[in-house]
C-alpha cells in the first residue's frame, strides 16, 4: 500500500510538472530580471509571518484539492497495473542476476563477521538462552503443582474447563515471558554491532515466537490432556493438527527472521544490486514457505484422514484443494508484490475456513452443554418414563428434550459468525488503509464502497441476529404451547398463540425496514423524505381504514387483558357462545346451538366470561312444612360426598353440594337452598347429577317434594256427585297452575 | 523386613548417588569461582586455590576421577537396563546429558590436568584467553559442556531429593540455587570474555600469552592424543551400550498386558515395560516423585486382580514399600513388570500427589477413583 502511495505521489508530481511547464515557457520571453529593490522587498515579504502563514495555508488547501482527483478508481487501477508491470520487470532482472547474489552475500557476510566473532556471538547466544531457559525452568518448578492439578482434575462444567485451560496456557505463557525477559533482556544489556544485533535478536525472537505458537496450540488442542481440550477433536487428530501447524509456523517464522536479517545485512553496506539480492532472497524464501505450507497441509490432511474415523473424505478433499489454491494464489500475489490483495485473499480464505470451524465448535459446545444438562436432570423423571411406558412415551421424550440452551444455539452461532465477519472486515479496512475510522470530507471511491459494504453488512448481521433470537424465542414459546384437550379449560398461554405470530410478522417487517433504511442511509440516500412520505402514507391509510385500525388495536388490548381465550364460554351483548377463533381483527364465537357470531374487536364494549376460575350454582328444592330439616341436611351432605367421588368430574368440584337451610317460606311449602362450586364448564353435569341424587335420596328416606295440592271446598257440595266434585277441583287446579309464570329456561349448552 | 540388607542393587544405587553428589559439589564450587569473572579475571585467579584448587589436588583429583568413571559406567548400565525411552522429559534430559558429558568434558579435563602435571599451571587468565581469543570454538564447547553438566547434575539431584519426604522445603530453595549458580557463572564467563576482548582491542598485556616458564615442556601432541582417545572411547562405549540395549530389547519376548487402574478403561501395555511406564504410554498420569526409581513409593498400587501370577518383588521394592507403610498386596508400579494378561489395580496416591499432601488412606477417595 505504501508503495502504491509512493507511485501515486510520483504520478501526481509528474502531472503537475507537465502542466506547469508550458505556462512558464509562455511567459518566459517578456520577463526581465528584477531589480535589487524588488528583491529586497520580496525577501522582506517572505520573512513576514503573516505571508508565511498564508502561503502555508494555500499550500495545504492546494494539496487538499489535488488529492481527491488523483485517487480516482481508474487511476488507482492504472497505477496498480503499472506497478505490477514494473515488478515483473524487476523480477526478470533479478532472475537473470540470481547467480551472483549468494556469492555477494557471502562475501559481505564474511567481510563483516569473522569466524571468531561468529563463534563468540554464538557463545553469547548460548549464555542468554541458558539464562532464559533457567528462569523459565524455575518458574515451572514453582508452578508445577498448580499445573498438575489442572491437568488431573475432572471438570464438571464447560466454563470450568475453559478456565482451567486458559489458566494452564497463562502459566505456559508466563514461563515463556520469563524466558523472553531472561534471554532478550540479557542480550539487550550488551552493546552489539548492528549486524550481530539483528541476527541475535531475530534468533531469540524467532524462538520466542515459535514457542508462543506452540503455547496457543496447546491451549486449544491440548494434545496430551483431552480433558482440557477446547476444540472438539480426538487426541490423535489434535496431535496431527498441532504438529503440522507448528511445523509450518516454524518455517514461516524462520523465513521471516532470516529475510529480516538478510535485509539488514545488505542495507548496512548498500552495495550495488543489493535490492535485487534482497528481492531474490525474499522470493526464494517465500517459495520455500509456500512449499512448506503445502507440504504441512497435505501431510496434515493425510494423517488426519488416517486418524479420523468418520469418512468425510469428500468435504476434506474440498477443503484441502481450497487451502492449496489459497496458498498458491497468495504466493503469486506476494511475488507480484500485490500485498493488500494478497492479505485480502488470505483473510477471506481464512474467514471461510474459520466460519466452518467456528460453527462446528459452537455446535459441539452446545451439544456438550446439553449433554451435561441432561446428565444433571433429576433421575425420578427417568424412572417415571420407564414406569409409564405404555401411555405415551413420545410426549415424555418431547418434554425432556427441552433444555435451557437450545434456544441460544442459533444466536451463538450468529454472534460468532458476526464477530468473525466484522473482524475480517476491519482487518481488510486496515490492510487497504482505507481510514474508515477517520471522517474525511472527500472520501475516495474505494473508501465509500467499503464503508457502505461494512455498514450494510453490520446492519444485516445485527438484524439477522435480532431476528434469529426473536424467532427462536417465539417459536419455542409456540412449540411449548399445547392446545387444550377437549373439555378442559385453556390456560393463559392460549392468547400467546394469537399474539406471538403477529409479533413475529411485525418484528420482521420492522427489521426489514430498518435494515433497508440504514443501507440506504449509508449509501448516501437521504432517508428523511422517505420516512416523512411513509408517515404521511401511514396517516392516510390510518384515516381510510380507521375502523380496521380500531379493531386491530383494541384486539391487541383485549388479548393483553386476557379477557377471553379460545374455548371459553362468553357473553357479549346478548350473544353467547364458545370462543372458537381469535384473529387479529375479529372474534368468532359459536353458540351452543351451532350458530357462529363474528364480532370485530372494535365493536366490543364489555363482555362476560363464564369460564374463569370457578362457578357457583344454586339449586332449590320445595319440601312440605313437616320435613325434618336435619335429615335433609344430612342427606344432602351424603349426596355431596357421592358427587365428589365421581371419577369424571369429582376433581372439578371445588366445594361440593351443601345445604344452605331454608331459604324462604312459601304459601304451601318451604324452599331449601343448596349450592356447589365447580370449575367452569363442569357445573351442568354436576347439577344434573345433584338433582337426581337428591331426588333419589329424598324418596328413599320418605321425604316428599312439595306438590301443589288444590283443595276445593264448595259450599253446599252435598248435591254434587263425585264426578262433579272432581271436575270442580280439577278446574280449580288448572286455574291455579296456569297462573304460575313459566319456569325459567336457562340458556345453557 | 529386609530393611538393612545391602543387596547389589542398593549398593550400586548408593554409589551412583554419592559419586554424583560429590561431582556436583565440585562443579558448584568451580562455577562459583567462574562467577567471580563478574568482578575481574584477577579476582577469579585469586579465588582459584580455594574454590577450584581444593578439588583438583592429587588425592581429591583421584576421587573425582573415580567418581566420574563409576558414575559414567553405572549410567551406561542403567541405560542398558532401561526398558523404554518414552518417559518424562526430565528423565530423557538426564539420560542424554549424561551420555554427552564425558566426550564434552574430555578436552577441558584432560588438557588442564595433563598441562598441570607437566608443570604448566594454567590460570583463569590463560583459560579465558584461550577460550575467547585463540580458540573460540573450544570456548563455545565449554559453554555447552557447562550447561550439559549442570543440567545433568541438577536433574539427578532433584529426582533423588524429590523421593525424600523431608527435603520438600529444601527443594524450593535448591531450585533457586540451581538457576542462580550457572547463570551467574555464565555471566561471569561472558564478562571475563568481554574484558579479554577489550584488552585485545586496547593491545593490553592481558591478551598476550605470557612466556613459557623455563624447563617446562608441555606434551601437546600427547595431550591431543589422550583427549581424542577419551572422546572416541566414550563415544564408542555409548554406541556399544545403545547397540547392546537394542539387541537385548530385540531378543526380549514380550506379552501383551492389559492394565485397568481405578476401574478405568483398559490400557494396552506390554511385559517389557513397568506398569508405571504402561500408564505413561497411555497418557495416564500416575504419581511418581522419584521418576520410576523405586525410591519414593508414591507410585504404589494395590493389586485387585491379576490374570497371571506377578513376579515377586525385589529387595529394593520391598524396602520402599515397607518404608511408606503400604498395605498388604501392594506393589510399586515403577518396579512391577507384569508377565502378561489383565491386571486390575487401585492407585494408592492421587496422580498429583506431592509430599505436602497428607499420607493417603487405604482406599482412594471418589475424586481420584474417577480420575
Amino acid at each position: 500500500m505504501i508503495a502504491l502511495r509512493h507511485a501515486l505521489a510520483a504520478l501526481v508530481c509528474g502531472l503537475v510538472l507537465l502542466l506547469s511547464e508550458p505556462a512558464s515557457a509562455q511567459t518566459d520571453p517578456s520577463i526581465q530580471s528584477p531589480s535589487t529593490n524588488d528583491l529586497h522587498e520580496f525577501t522582506r515579504l517572505l520573512a513576514d509571518d503573516r505571508i508565511q502563514e498564508w502561503l502555508r495555508q494555500q499550500a495545504e488547501s492546494a494539496e487538499d484539492l489535488i488529492e481527491p482527483e488523483a485517487l480516482g478508481l481508474r487511476d488507482q487501477f492504472d497505477a496498480l497495473v503499472l506497478q505490477t508491470q514494473r515488478r515483473i520487470g524487476t523480477l526478470i532482472r533479478t532472475w537473470e542476476g540470481l547467480g551472483q547474489a549468494p556469492e555477494m552475500v557471502q562475501d559481505r557476510w564474511e567481510a563483516q563477521v569473522t569466524d571468531t566473532r561468529r563463534v563468540q556471538s554464538l557463545t553469547f547466544v548460548l549464555i542468554f538462552l541458558f539464562l532464559g531457559a533457567g528462569l523459565e525452568w524455575l518458574f515451572r518448578q514453582y508452578s508445577n503443582p498448580v499445573r498438575r492439578r489442572l491437568e488431573i482434575t475432572q471438570f464438571k462444567t464447560p466454563a470450568k474447563r475453559i478456565t482451567a485451560a486458559v489458566t494452564r496456557a497463562a502459566l505456559t505463557l508466563t514461563g515463556l515471558l520469563a524466558f523472553a525477559i531472561g534471554s532478550i533482556g540479557a542480550f539487550s544489556a550488551f552493546d552489539w554491532p548492528p549486524i550481530l544485533f539483528a541476527l541475535i535478536l531475530n534468533l531469540l525472537m524467532a524462538i520466542v515466537a515459535i514457542r508462543v505458537v506452540g503455547a496457543m496450540l496447546i491451549l486449544f488442542f491440548a494434545p496430551f490432556v483431552p480433558r482440557l481440550r477446547l476444540v472438539p477433536v480426538s487426541t490423535a487428530m489434535a496431535r496431527v493438527v498441532c504438529r503440522s501447524v507448528l511445523a509450518f509456523a516454524t518455517v514461516l517464522i524462520v523465513a521471516v527472521a532470516s529475510r529480516d536479517v538478510f535485509q539488514q545485512v545488505i542495507e548496512v553496506f548498500n552495495p550495488p544490486g543489493g535490492q535485487n539480492a534482497i528481492l531474490a532472497v525474499s522470493v526464494m524464501l517465500s517459495l520455500f514457505v509456500a512449499f512448506a505450507a503445502l507440504l504441512c497441509l497435505h501431510v496434515g490432511f493425510f494423517f488426519a484422514g488416517r486418524v479420523s474415523s468418520d469418512a468425510a473424505t469428500k468435504s476434506t478433499g474440498k477443503w484441502r484443494g481450497f487451502l492449496s489454491l489459497l496458498i498458491v494464489i497468495s504466493l503469486a500475489l506476494w511475488i507480484l508484490d500485490l500485498r493488500p490483495i494478497m492479505w485480502s485473499v488470505l483473510c477471506i480464505g481464512a474467514l471461510l475456513v474459520s466460519l466452518k470451524l467456528l460453527r462446528d465448535w459452537v455446535d459441539h459446545a452446545f451439544d456438550s452443554a446439553i449433554a451435561d444438562y441432561m446428565a444433571k436432570l433429576p433421575p425420578p423423571q427417568v424412572i417415571d418414563a420407564t414406569d409409564e411406558t405404555t401411555p405415551d412415551p413420545e410426549s415424555e421424550q418431547t418434554v425432556e428434550i427441552i433444555d435451557p440452551y437450545e434456544t441460544y444455539r442459533p444466536i451463538a452461532q450468529r454472534v460468532v459468525r458476526f464477530a468473525a465477519i466484522i473482524t475480517v472486515g476491519l482487518i481488510l479496512a486496515l490492510i487497504w488503509n482505507l481510514g474508515i475510522f477517520e471522517t474525511t470530507e472527500n472520501p475516495t471511491v474505494m473508501q465509500r464502497i467499503f464503508t457502505i459494504l461494512l455498514d450494510s453488512a453490520a446492519a444485516l448481521l445485527i438484524a439477522d441476529l435480532l431476528w434469529t433470537w426473536a424467532r427462536t424465542a417465539i417459536d419455542r414459546r409456540l412449540n411449548s404451547y399445547r392446545p387444550p384437550t377437549d373439555g378442559s379449560a385453556p390456560g393463559p398461554e392460549a392468547r400467546m398463540a394469537t399474539l406471538l405470530p403477529l409479533l413475529r410478522v411485525v418484528l420482521m417487517v420492522a427489521l426489514l425496514l430498518m435494515v433497508a433504511m440504514s443501507i440506504l442511509s449509508s449509501m448516501g440516500v437521504n432517508i428523511a423524505p422517505i420516512l416523512a412520505g411513509a408517515s404521511v402514507l401511514g396517516i392516510a391509510i390510518g384515516f381510510g381504514a380507521q375502523s380496521l385500525v380500531k379493531d386491530v388495536v383494541s384486539g391487541i388490548f383485549f388479548l393483553i387483558d386476557d379477557a377471553f381465550r379460545v374455548g371459553e364460554y362468553v357473553e357479549i351483548d346478548q350473544l353467547r357462545g364458545t370462543v372458537e377463533k381469535i384473529s387479529i381483527r375479529s372474534l368468532q364465537i359459536r353458540h351452543h346451538r351451532g350458530a357462529v357470531h363474528t364480532l370485530p374487536f372494535g365493536e366490543l364494549k364489555s363482555m362476560t366470561n363464564y369460564s374463569r376460575d370457578w362457578v357457583i350454582m344454586k339449586l332449590e328444592f320445595r319440601v312440605p312444612f313437616d320435613t325434618d330439616l336435619k335429615l335433609v341436611k344430612k342427606l344432602i351432605k351424603q349426596v355431596g360426598a357421592q358427587l365428589k367421588e365421581n371419577p369424571d368430574y369429582g376433581d372439578s368440584i371445588i366445594e361440593t353440594l351443601k345445604s344452605q337451610g331454608v331459604r324462604r317460606m312459601e304459601e304451601f311449602n318451604m324452599v331449601i337452598g343448596v349450592k356447589f362450586m365447580t370449575r367452569p364448564g363442569e357445573q351442568w353435569l354436576v347439577r344434573r347429577d345433584a338433582y337426581q341424587g337428591v331426588r333419589d335420596i329424598f324418596e328413599a328416606n320418605g321425604i316428599r317434594m312439595a306438590e301443589r295440592n288444590v283443595k276445593v271446598e264448595l259450599a253446599g257440595d252435598e248435591n254434587l256427585t263425585e264426578e262433579q266434585k272432581k271436575a270442580v277441583s280439577a278446574a280449580a287446579h288448572d286455574a291455579v297452575t296456569s297462573r304460575l309464570p313459566p319456569g325459567p329456561i336457562l340458556d345453557e349448552p | 523386613m529386609t530393611n538393612s540388607r545391602m543387596t547389589p542393587a542398593i549398593v550400586l544405587r548408593a554409589i551412583r548417588i554419592w559419586s554424583g553428589l560429590f561431582m556436583l559439589a565440585f562443579v558448584t564450587s568451580h562455577l562459583a569461582n567462574l562467577s567471580l569473572g563478574l568482578i575481574s579475571i584477577e579476582a577469579m585467579d585469586a579465588a582459584r586455590p580455594y574454590l577450584t584448587g581444593l578439588w583438583t589436588r592429587a588425592d581429591a583429583g583421584i576421587l573425582l576421577l573415580a567418581s566420574l568413571v563409576s558414575h559414567f559406567a553405572l549410567g551406561l548400565w542403567a541405560f542398558y537396563r532401561r526398558p523404554t525411552l518414552r518417559t518424562n522429559t526430565q528423565d530423557i534430559v538426564q539420560l542424554m546429558t549424561g551420555l554427552l558429558v564425558v566426550p564434552l568434558l574430555a578436552t577441558h579435563a584432560v588438557g588442564i590436568s595433563m598441562a598441570d602435571n607437566a608443570g604448566l599451571h594454567l590460570g583463569y587468565a590463560d583459560a579465558i584467553r584461550l577460550f575467547w581469543l585463540q580458540a573460540p570454538t573450544v570456548g563455545l564447547l565449554q559453554v555447552i559442556m557447562l550447561s550439559v553438566v549442570w543440567v545433568h547434575g541438577c536433574a539427578g539431584l532433584f529426582t533423588w531429593l524429590r523421593s525424600k519426604e523431608n527435603a520438600v522445603r529444601l527443594l524450593y530453595w535448591l531450585y533457586l540455587g540451581a538457576v542462580i549458580v550457572p547463570v551467574v557463572a555464565l555471566l561471569g564467563y561472558a564478562e571475563a570474555g568481554r574484558e579479554m576482548l577489550m584488552a585485545q582491542q586496547l593491545g593490553a598485556g592481558l591478551a598476550q600469552n605470557p612466556p613459557m616458564p623455563e624447563g617446562v615442556i608441555v606434551p601437546f601432541a600427547q595431550i591431543k592424543q589422550v583427549t581424542n582417545a577419551v572422546i572416541t572411547g566414550s563415544i564408542i562405549l555409548v554406541i556399544l551400550t545403545f547397540v547392546a540395549r537394542f539387541v537385548r530389547l530385540a531378543m526380549l519376548k514380550t506379552q501383551e498386558v492389559i492394565l485397568v487402574r481405578n476401574g478405568s478403561t483398559e490400557m494396552i501395555s506390554n511385559s517389557s515395560v513397568s506398569m508405571l511406564e504402561g500408564f505413561q504410554h497411555n497418557d495416564q498420569l500416575h504419581a511418581n516423585l522419584c521418576a520410576g526409581r523405586g525410591r519414593c513409593g508414591t507410585c504404589s498400587v494395590r493389586i485387585i486382580n491379576s490374570e497371571f501370577p506377578l513376579p515377586s518383588p525385589s529387595d529394593l521394592e520391598l524396602r520402599t514399600l515397607y518404608k511408606v507403610g503400604a498395605p498388604e498386596g501392594s506393589r510399586l508400579a515403577c518396579q512391577l513388570k507384569p508377565h502378561g494378561g489383565k491386571i486390575e489395580v487401585l492407585a494408592l496416591y492421587p496422580a498429583d500427589y506431592t509430599f505436602e499432601d497428607a499420607r493417603p488412606s487405604d482406599v482412594p477417595s471418589d475424586a481420584e477413583a474417577s480420575a
